[in-house]
């Protein structure tokens, strides 16, 4: 295979996977992937495909203006979008990986935006009229048809392509998170070390979050049931993060008050660091008293269960 | 009293709306400007892009000094008002949305103001800005988070037609731009032919300067459309069962097996639509909920039961473990 040339000059690229066609149904490729559209050295517009682990262009195709569009696909309630050409059957799906879907809508758009950008002011090659509607409704068929399989596609590798509509599993988390780039979302003061938004990182909290007892934390969250990966996916998501760096900055500017928390403000002298150190002394104090009351407990129900069946 | 930020979300939008007594709209967020997709959203009431720039002022249209009847154009004063903003300047300026009372008071007191003074009517209106603040961030980050530069810089720009003329309203201008004649108004598509290769000039500039922006349409209640599509769809359909099942009738089989065969694709076609509206809606109403959800004491106790678990110390290693080898994140 030859290799490709470097693109002169890239527009924009957003991580996503491609998928394949297999007969009548499409099938997600689970690699980590890349799509990149840009301008090549010879002037014309490039739609890329990498493997991102291997870090090597896999497709490459040159498109010119009004031969293609970048659409989602309606008929699937994930991110899956198609790049469809005009004027023959030519098809490519693909899913989103990118971790937050708000972006989505500016891809695509900015996507047919730079795929349908005029290639020169001077060599004026747009068509001057308008690309006919497709009567082709044997066309429309098969990509409502896709769109159905893909949806349903989806919904077997539940948690694979989407995490918006049903249960994360966490080993898909897990494959998702590591894609995940260090989040930018530091506080605002380098110099004062850890924020919260640094400890609590998804992928920092992943490996612990089977063997906490996360039921004592459901009545502090919203209505619904929560599993281990719903937490580690809330961690990742814009409200928690502004908080965690709200709640880090209110703990540097003394803006609370440690009585709520049951925390012995004596150590406490405006830093994250001795905030957590109060913390620990709060839950070492707790763990000591209940020590005691749990070694009885012990003793005493040590009896009771030779009599239980 | 101040506006708080809002998150440029149609989930939130469309709750907003319903919080205005305006159930029978939505707002959906744009992935094509393609006229076909537009066309299959109608009636679109209007579209507003929001965007987080200060472009240089470039006057390529001519901006429309003295007041037009029937157009209601205010200048953007707050910037954390600016997507309600955004909202009103379609919802007053579209006879074919029935206004609650509120909407109908502030119009008609501000109708004859000029741009700068409907701006003020605007964020003075207690009871429109109580309802933007009802999706305020949680308080922890409304008054104590640092402001950082990139705050405070988001604007809108919406399209709507009225009168016949297509008009871009952006609230840093001085005045609306006229865009062209577009004598079929909301629902037919002359309009949105006229507001896309604009919206798409915009789309160029924002690219081109890596702007964050976002496309949205204030449609009519998709479900409520759907639904009463679907109800047609069964009455003829039944229509057509009866003609097969009548002897007397003298109608040729064939076709009417063939429109049997049609009318239930499009029923099994809506009711997917119905059925993607409504996981659609419920996840706006998760999101929301969780949007307004104060995650202090759910912070607090995750970092209480890791400690509990012995867990906090090794986390926190991991974390400067981390952030030596990252350097310090930059973004």
């Amino acid at each position: 295979m030859e290799t490709t040339e470097p693109l002169q000059d890239i527009m924009c690229e957003f991580r996503a996977g491609k998928m394949s066609r297999e007969g009548t149904r499409v099938v997600p490729d689970t690699r980590k992937g890349l799509v990149r559209v840009g301008r090549g050295e010879e002037g014309l517009v490039h739609f890329q495909w990498l493997d991102r682990g291997q870090n090597i262009v896999e497709d490459d195709q040159i498109i010119f203006p009004d031969e293609a569009v970048f659409e989602k696909v309606t008929e699937s309630s994930g991110r899956v979008y198609i790049l469809k050409f005009k004027h023959d059957s030519r098809k490519f799906f693909f899913w989103m990986q990118e971790p937050n879907a708000d972006g989505d809508a500016q891809t695509c758009m900015q996507v047919n935006a730079y795929i349908n950008r005029p290639l020169d002011a001077e060599a004026d090659l747009r068509v001057p009229i308008e690309a006919e509607m497709s009567e082709d409704t044997a066309d429309d068929d098969i990509s409502s048809r896709a769109g159905n399989l893909v949806e349903s596609m989806t919904a077997d590798l539940a948690g694979e392509v989407t995490s918006a509509a049903g249960p994360v599993r966490l080993e898909d988390l897990q494959r998702i998170l590591s894609a995940i780039q260090p989040s930018g979302a530091a506080s605002s003061d380098p110099d004062a070390g850890l924020g919260l938004g640094d400890i609590l990182k998804p992928d920092l909290v992943l490996p612990l979050i089977e063997n906490l007892p996360i039921e004592q934390l459901a009545s502090h969250l919203p209505e619904g049931s929560w599993t281990p990966g719903d937490i580690v996916e809330l961690l990742q998501s814009p409200p928690l993060r502004q908080q965690l760096d709200a709640f880090t900055h209110v703990l540097r500017t003394g803006q609370i008050d440690l009585a709520q928390f049951g925390v012995d403000p004596s150590k406490y002298k405006f830093t994250v660091a001795s905030f957590l150190e109060a913390l620990e002394d709060s839950v070492g104090r707790g763990a000591s008293e209940a020590g005691d009351k749990d070694a009885e407990a012990q003793r005493g129900s040590g009896n009771d269960a030779m009599d239980e069946s | 009293m101040s506006w708080a930020a809002i998150e440029n979300d149609p989930g939130v939008f469309t709750e907003l709306l319903q919080q205005m007594q305006l159930k029978g709209l939505q707002v959906d967020e744009l992935y094509s400007l393609d006229l076909d997709a537009l066309n299959d959203l109608q009636p679109i009431y209007g579209l507003i892009v929001l965007y987080k720039w200060r472009p240089p002022e470039k006057d390529e249209h001519p901006v429309i000094k003295d007041a037009i009847p029937n157009l209601f154009f205010a200048n953007q004063i707050i910037n954390n008002a600016c997507a309600t903003q955004a909202i009103l300047s379609v919802l007053l300026n579209s006879p074919g949305i029935t206004l609650s009372d509120e909407l109908k008071k502030l119009k008609e007191f501000a109708k004859d103001l000029p741009p700068e003074l409907k701006g003020l009517a605007i964020v003075n209106c207690a009871s429109i800005r109580m309802l933007n603040n009802l999706f305020a961030r949680s308080e922890v980050s409304e008054e104590q988070k640092p402001p950082s530069k990139d705050d405070d810089v988001y604007h809108f720009i919406s399209y709507v037609p009225v009168d016949g003329v297509l008009y871009e309203l952006d609230g840093l201008k001085e005045g609306p731009i006229s865009l062209g004649k577009c004598p079929g108004g909301v629902g037919d598509a002359g309009w949105l032919r006229l507001a896309q290769p604009v919206i798409k000039g915009h789309i160029d500039m924002f690219s081109q300067n890596e702007v964050r922006f976002s496309v949205m349409a204030i449609l009519k209640n998709r479900k409520e459309m759907y639904t009463v599509e679907l109800k047609d769809l069964q009455r003829k359909r039944e229509s057509l069962l009866q003609q097969m099942g009548d002897p007397s009738a003298t109608r040729h089989v064939p076709s009417v097996e063939q429109s049997l065969a049609e009318v239930a694709a499009q029923i099994e076609s809506v009711t997917e639509k119905i059925i993607m509206e409504e996981e659609k809606s419920k996840k706006w109403k998760m999101e929301n909920l969780r949007r307004k959800h104060n995650y202090v004491p759910f912070m607090f106790n995750f970092l209480k039961i890791l400690e509990e678990k012995q867990q906090l110390k090794p986390l926190i290693e991991k974390a400067k473990a981390k952030q030596k080898s990252h350097g310090p994140s930059t973004r």
